[in-house]
């Protein structure tokens, strides 16, 4: 990771910057939504504890600490992957994340709240990301 | 199965109003089907985007809007085999999605 940020500085023209997006080392929330109502059913977790999110964090540290880079800007934003179902949801986990899982009883909680609150929900996986930009120092 | 990731695009939304794309060239590192790429290309002068996952790259490349084909240079590599023939500076921005 730290390789990945020294390959890329030499290739930047003057004035030119790294952004890293990268999602936060925090369980993103299992929602489920309907006709303007959240409501929270879980959390999602992963067999590798987060470990890629922990390893991009310890990169921009190092970074910035080796002095190789100068962090002058970074913002955190909520985003959110729609699935319409919880089947669906599971399925593409299962294809793009193969640590995550979740609970059985926070699979319980989503049918729950898929039957209570009608058809037309979604099930929803609401992320913490990070936006960091980084100057060549 | 129906999964759509992030379908307000306030990914993309972030990163326009966190700095100014105009005109700039922008090496994407991570670019999977090309979500990102394609809001950036809006603004940007020309997008480099890469993703080592080749069955991606194909979808990006079918789905770039017209508008777009000559200002989005995709490549199935990641950022371990890329190289610039020349290694000369050439980018404003680096941009990893996802993917450091």
């Amino acid at each position: 990771m730290v390789h990945a940020l020294e390959k890329v500085k030499p290739w930047l023209v003057p004035g030119g910057y790294i952004l890293i997006v990268h999602d936060l080392v925090t369980p993103p929330r299992i929602e489920v939504h309907a006709q303007g109502q959240h409501k929270y059913a879980g959390q999602l977790f992963s067999d590798s504890g987060f470990e890629n999110q922990r390893m991009a964090d310890q990169a921009i540290d190092q970074v910035v600490q080796g002095g190789l880079f100068s962090s002058s800007q970074s913002h955190i934003f909520e985003n959110y992957d729609r699935a319409d179902s919880l089947t669906s949801l599971l399925d593409w986990l299962a294809e793009t994340w193969e640590s995550a899982y979740m609970t059985d009883g926070t699979k319980r909680k989503v049918d729950d709240l898929v039957e209570q609150m009608g058809w037309e929900s979604e099930v929803v996986l609401h992320m913490i990301t990070r936006i960091v930009k980084l100057d060549p120092a | 199965m129906t999964v759509v990731a992030d379908p307000e695009g306030t990914s993309a939304l972030v990163i326009k109003d966190f700095v100014d794309l105009r005109d700039k060239r922008i090496l994407e590192i991570g670019c999977g089907k090309g979500r990102i790429t394609f809001p950036l290309a809006e603004i940007a002068n020309h997008v480099t985007a890469i993703d080592p996952a080749a069955e991606d790259i194909e979808h990006a490349i079918e789905s770039t809007p017209e508008l777009f084909k000559e200002k989005i240079e995709f490549s199935a590599t990641g950022i371990e085999d890329f190289n610039l023939p020349d290694g000369s500076p050439q980018y404003d921005l680096c941009l990893f999605t996802w993917s450091l």
